[in-house]
């Protein structure tokens, strides 16, 4: 299958050479000269093991790039909504109010946690405009974590709605310097508003924006010292763009996924990540005050000829002139991890797409949800999940509630020093994933693409976990 | 093709087609619009032997659209063109294919 990877660079030659025409833009570069820092929510609990902070869904408006006012969906008032702060055993209060015109719901996205605060419609109903839930459980592990609608998420989502949770552990390791970064993407019309229309590219690939974000800007820039140990804690909220980062004159040192750390830290020089995933890497900062360094997505064949795509500015980082710092070193290790339960499939998935009448749809094994067939669990078991993607593009598989690790691929297995424990995976096409999760939690999880439009348009089950009698 | 008047003032731009190609077993057009303000893009298409006549409509801000009836063994040949009110632009520039060629 084709598409015209290039159009978008073609299509900003044509913009440039024409002022004021052109509808569905050209990337557009902000002028953010300061490090976007993310708000934060305020815990208003004096207990240091409870986190009990407010939010409230609702609308606003935002200027992206060149000073137009787009409206806006936000948590507290901001894109991306406050960072909640907590610690592993912590517990985690969020009074939650809905002040926008529609339904929605809170998903803690990665966190294992009671299934009715999972905020799916399976466990939970929708908080209707003007009405309040309150959102409690327990924090049982480290990392960045992340929340967003679970109805009608992929226009809730691309409207604003999402922040991110971060959960510290008693052995994070040393740096000198910890920054977040929010990735996204966001199409703004020349008027400034949000297209409503979803044409048939972004229900194929996703709604891809004409403008990236970092914690909400356009075009930030960051600050490093010199010698600084940095850590970055990495996380892709966009509808169906995936990020593909390189820094020149860097390497990543991937100490972490979703799901903490991993025990055998690698270097690259690509960092992927697919719509929902995380990854916490660290570098060491080089050159010297002054020094700029941009960061960029290059082009990733995820299918339809998205690798063709051109290379795209995100942010810049630059060498200040304060005191260089120095002495901390990467990691080179962690805790090894438990490999789940091996074996042969308990499931299979056929992720797949095509036509059905004029509507693109995205299934799972010939079906769309709801009428996936339901999986059956008893808890404190685990499953093992062939997890076969047919269709000729990748899908980020998102699995709530739990972690899985990916046993092997396309039959290859995956060597102990690699796992990770995951919530979201690139399943690349016509390509096969063993995965192994194991089920606590009584109660119904959702597993899906997280390309918010496969999602709701199809491709998503559910797992039902029975309490034990 | 009509490549129409594109200095009378006032007149709306033609959308500039840049692909038809084979997806799904049907055919995916994409475009540019060159009128930022216009209501409606207008697709006609022509099938062998045949006039052309029209076959969606989107909103002007909209570069993509599938043509999910066109799915037999045949060429199909596109033209686009923009909608302001009650005024049209001229038509864009025609482009071709057949769904059954490999994608």
């Amino acid at each position: 299958m084709n598409r015209v990877g290039t159009r978008l660079a073609a299509r900003t030659l044509v913009l440039l050479a024409c002022t004021g025409c052109g509808s569905s833009p050209a990337l557009v570069a902000g002028e953010t000269d300061q490090a976007p820092d993310l708000s934060e929510a305020v815990d208003v609990n004096e207990d240091p093991s409870i986190t009990e902070v407010s939010l409230e869904a609702r609308e606003a408006t935002k200027s992206y790039a060149n000073g137009r006012t787009t409206p806006v969906w936000t948590y507290n008032g901001s894109v991306p909504g406050p960072l909640i702060e907590g610690a592993v055993g912590d517990e985690l209060i969020v009074h939650f109010k809905n002040s926008l015109p529609e339904a929605t719901t809170i998903h803690w996205h990665g966190v294992r946690l009671p299934a009715a605060m999972d905020g799916t419609l399976r466990m939970q109903d929708p908080v209707q405009p003007g009405d309040s839930f309150e959102y409690r459980f327990p924090l049982k592990d480290a990392g960045l974590f992340w929340f967003h609608p679970h109805i009608r998420s992929d226009e809730q989502v691309e409207k604003g709605l999402y922040g991110v949770l971060r959960v510290r552990g008693p052995d994070e390791p040393e740096h000198d310097h910890e920054s977040i970064l929010v990735l996204d993407d966001v199409s703004v019309l020349p008027d400034g508003t949000l297209p409503t229309y979803l044409d048939d590219e972004s229900k194929m690939l996703g709604r891809q924006g004409n403008i990236l974000l970092v914690n909400g800007q356009a075009s930030p820039t960051f600050r490093w010292r010199a010698g600084s140990l940095e850590r970055l804690r990495i996380v892709n909220v966009a509808n169906g763009r995936f990020f593909n980062l390189s820094l020149p004159g860097y390497r990543w040192r991937v100490i972490g996924t979703d799901g903490g750390f991993v025990p055998q830290p690698y270097d690259t020089d690509a960092l992927l990540l697919s719509p929902g995933e995380r990854y916490d890497v660290m570098l060491v900062v080089s050159g010297d005050a002054g020094d700029e360094t941009t960061l960029w997505n290059e082009p990733y064949e995820r299918g339809h000829d998205t690798g063709k795509d051109e290379p795209l500015p995100v942010a810049t980082f630059r060498v200040t002139d304060e005191q260089p710092v120095g002495g901390l070193e990467l990691p080179s290790s962690f805790p090894d991890i438990e490999r789940f339960e091996d074996g042969p499939a308990d499931h299979e998935l056929e992720l797949s797409e095509g036509l059905e009448g004029e509507n693109l749809v995205f299934t799972i094994n010939g079906a769309t949800f709801p009428d996936v067939p339901l999986i059956s669990v008893p808890a404190g078991s685990s499953r093992i999940f062939d997890v076969r993607n047919t269709s000729e593009m990748d899908h980020p598989f998102h699995l709530h509630g739990t972690f899985f690790q990916v046993l092997s691929t396309n039959g290859k297995p995956t060597p102990t020093a690699s796992l990770a424990n995951r919530d979201t995976v690139i399943v690349p096409q016509m390509t096969t994933l063993k995965l192994s999760a194991r089920f606590d939690e009584p109660g119904g999880w959702m597993y899906h693409c997280h390309i918010l439009e496969h999602a709701e348009g199809g491709m998503m089950g559910e797992v039902n976990v029975e309490a034990s009698p | 093709m009509d490549m129409g008047d594109h200095s009378s003032p006032g007149a709306l731009e033609a959308p500039m087609l840049m692909k038809v190609m084979p997806m799904q077993g049907a055919l995916h057009l994409e475009w540019m619009n060159m009128q930022s303000d216009g209501d409606m893009v207008e697709a006609e298409r022509k099938m062998p032997e045949a006039e052309f006549e029209q076959v969606f409509s989107v909103p002007g801000t909209v570069d993509n659209k599938m043509d999910a009836q066109a799915t037999h063994n045949m060429v199909y040949t596109y033209r686009l063109r923009c909608k302001k009110g009650d005024a049209y632009s001229d038509y864009s520039n025609e482009l071709s294919a057949n769904p059954t060629d490999p994608e």
